[in-house]
């Protein structure tokens, strides 16, 4: 599936390719989202970078606001590195949604971590903030292909907030994206965010 | 029947075929333990390597729970001449992760297989199946209160003894050769077959833990770095905890200082005064896992410059080689030999730091707990130091000799420079050789930079090999060009090993470079 077909199934492929400026805004868009089916979802975020909690506490008050009720749960690095804080973590439902807002490193833990008891990947993307602007650079399992963009540092995440939200099967992707969008020239911090499946 | 339509197919594999296969493994596993599907198939293409995903992406994966399922499953693909890719953990990262080779290989994914089958405290023997854990060996011995140590590599709280010797990893107590330190194999051949290596061929006989060797050529190692077999058990050696332990730090402070280090600490390392793998760790590897943000010191684009690693030095009471290794004794054998190492730091210009003395701050403890076979996840911070998921690791051999250092340092630092990568590297001495482990960090979520860290990758292996270094292990991306500096001949054997134990060419193909 292209990244095309992977919007309009999720309901807001008409807006793909729409200037930024166009986008409604996170509140409309969300208006119009379902509660996915009921599916439990649950946002972890990195307590010690202060980046990763404000991204964490904006998809959860994000996806809140669109009816889907997504509990923030914030774990410190260190806690992220301990193997049975980890499976306290997974020890969730089957079914539950988690997504994880951290860095780089307890990214990759946490992941190895939860395909190790079975997790379903459904998204990943990389985030790296500069001075002016942030660039995302997003995954969806069920598109493939990796979405790049750029949004100020004022409300660095509103795309990342769709492009989950897509990812959960409730909403559109982030607009102007594209697979070719370069690096930051300078970049003050990185985080890295995942959607998985229990 | 229906044939589900799939984006990935095994090479040479017609959909309808592979539903069949699949329908008969459901057959042999269950349902549940048959995984063909989009989401759920994502964790096993997850890779860090500077290549699209796309190149390693599985068909489908399996996950057997006994060797008898190992073997029903050989037969259908040996059948159905369905390529197939074992894992044991599948935590290869910076390898190839959980990735088949070569796209469209069927995982069969071992993790259910974790038993740990046997502890021998006496003979101070285990014998484990793949899927156990690291943490989950050391916790058993902690239950079992039992005074055993074993080696593991860094990343051990998630990933296996098993996998790892059948990689060829190694570790940093004086066990850390890990393949060395095994000691039987039960393998399930490409058609079904199993086979115990050693004295596991012999019927009744309970020394298949104890002696290696056998009778016979000494089959193990034909089984590492291959895909002539799919290893489902492993004897390895434990080591008894000894009553004292004491590792240490030097920290040298200029770069150059690395060929005094290695001259000065070689005799000690032969003679086993030093019985470890020392561990000489770059600044910029020290940096990231004592919490250094890379962007306070270098936030613009291209490799960080020695200036600025200087003032990480400065500011983090940092070396420019951090030496790690640790004495292993009695409390009178460890106070004898720790004079040797004060004489040593001290006339290298090291400044000595102990475990108690430590102040913290630094990778040291991460390190100090790997030293005794402790599993953490310590050096998983290196990942933090660019940000964006890219890691492969560029692994040469040298032998242990001080003018090999700056040379090999010189050559990968102007290489990656050039890239705009930065030397994060650490040399591991073993006995006579040296391990030069350098992680090639960057953003796997840039096209361009990706590209960058593969031509840099390749530019890296083709240098070291015209000055002769041939590297020991390699992410699978790269396991045809590296199995091409090895020269011709050992290419034909490997070739020809493969058509007598896999004539079909199923396990792994690609895998060290070696298929038919």
């Amino acid at each position: 599936m292209n990244r095309r077909e992977f919007f309009r199934r999720a309901g807001g492929g008409v807006l793909l390719g729409a200037p930024l400026a166009t986008l409604p805004s996170a509140a409309s868009a969300f208006s119009r989202a379902t509660s996915a089916d009921g599916v439990p979802l649950q946002v972890i975020g990195q307590l010690d970078r202060p980046a990763a909690i404000a991204l964490a506490q904006q998809l959860a008050a994000a996806l809140g606001s669109a009816g889907r009720a997504a509990p923030l749960q914030q774990r410190d690095g260190a806690a992220l590195r301990q193997l049975d804080q980890l499976d306290a973590l997974l020890a969730l439902p089957r079914g539950t949604h988690l997504l994880g807002v951290m860095d780089d490193a307890s990214a990759v833990v946490f992941q190895a971590v939860a395909a190790s008891r079975g997790a379903h990947l459904l998204a990943h993307g990389h985030h790296r903030l500069g001075a002016g602007s942030t660039r995302h650079a997003c995954t969806a399992t069920a598109c493939g292909e990796a979405l790049a963009w750029r949004e100020a540092a004022t409300r660095p995440g509103t795309h990342v907030e769709a492009f989950y939200r897509a990812a959960l099967g409730s909403g559109q992707g982030p607009a102007h994206a594209s697979s070719i969008d370069p690096a930051l020239a300078g970049a003050t911090d990185t985080l890295a965010s995942f959607l998985i499946r229990l | 029947m229906n044939t589900p339509q799939r984006n990935v197919l095994p090479k040479g594999v017609s959909a309808s075929d592979f539903e069949l296969a699949l329908s008969e493994i459901r057959a042999i596993v269950g349902a549940d333990h048959v995984l063909a599907e989009g989401t759920a198939l994502a964790p096993y293409n997850k890779i860090m390597m500077a290549v699209p995903d796309e190149q390693h992406a599985p068909s489908a994966a399996v996950m057997p729970e006994s060797v008898e399922q190992v073997q029903a499953i050989m037969r259908v693909l040996n059948e159905r001449r369905v390529p197939v890719y074992p894992i044991s953990t599948g935590k290869n990262l910076g390898y190839g992760s959980a990735a088949p080779v070569e796209r469209g290989q069927l995982v069969m994914d071992l993790r259910r297989m974790n038993r740990i089958l046997d502890v021998d405290a006496d003979l101070c023997t285990a014998l484990v199946e793949p899927g156990v854990t690291y943490q989950q060996l050391y916790d058993y011995l902690q239950e079992k209160k039992l005074p055993l140590w074993f080696s593991c590599p860094a990343p051990s709280v998630i990933a296996g003894p098993l996998g790892n010797m059948v990689d060829r990893g190694v570790g940093y107590t004086p066990y850390g050769e890990h393949f060395l330190f095994s000691s039987g194999m039960e393998v399930v051949l490409a058609d079904g077959e199993v086979l115990r290596t050693g004295m596991g061929s012999m019927p009744g006989s309970n020394t298949w833990q104890v002696f290696k060797w056998g009778y016979g050529p000494t089959l193990d190692g034909i089984f590492t770095q291959s895909n002539y077999g799919i290893v489902t058990k492993m004897g390895m050696w434990l080591m008894p905890a000894p009553p004292d332990y004491r590792p240490f730090l030097i920290q040298y402070p200029e770069d150059t200082d690395i060929t005094k280090i290695v001259e000065a600490l070689r005799p000690l390392r032969i003679a086993m005064v030093i019985p470890n793998a020392v561990v000489i760790a770059h600044t910029l590897w020290e940096a990231p896992c004592s919490k250094v943000n890379r962007a306070d010191y270098h936030p613009g684009p291209g490799a960080i410059s020695d200036e600025a690693v200087q003032k990480i030095r400065k500011d983090h009471n940092l070396g420019a080689w951090n030496v790690y290794a640790a004495l292993y004794g009695t409390p009178e054998t460890n106070a004898a030999n720790w004079k040797i190492i004060e004489a040593v730091a001290a006339a290298t210009g090291g400044t000595l730091i102990t475990e108690s003395a430590d102040q913290g701050g630094r990778a040291t403890q991460y390190r100090f707990d790997l030293m005794k076979g402790k599993p953490n996840l310590g050096e998983f911070d290196l990942y933090n130091w660019r940000g964006g998921g890219g890691s492969m690791w560029f692994a040469p051999v040298s032998q242990a000799k001080g003018s090999e250092t700056l040379k090999q340092m010189q050559l990968a630092k102007n290489i990656l420079a050039k890239y705009g990568f930065d030397y994060v590297g650490e040399f591991i001495v073993g006995w006579r050789d040296m391990h030069h482990v350098i992680d090639l960090l960057y953003d796997r979520s840039d096209v361009e930079e990706m590209k960058k860290a593969y031509a840099c990758f390749d530019e890296l292996l083709q240098a070291f090999a015209r000055e002769g270094y041939g590297v020991y292990r390699a992410n699978t991306a790269f396991a045809e060009k590296v199995a091409a500096t090895y020269g011709p001949v050992k290419r034909d054997v490997e070739r020809r090993l493969k058509r007598a134990l896999d004539p079909n060419n199923i396990i792994a193909p690609g895998r060290c470079g070696i298929s038919l």
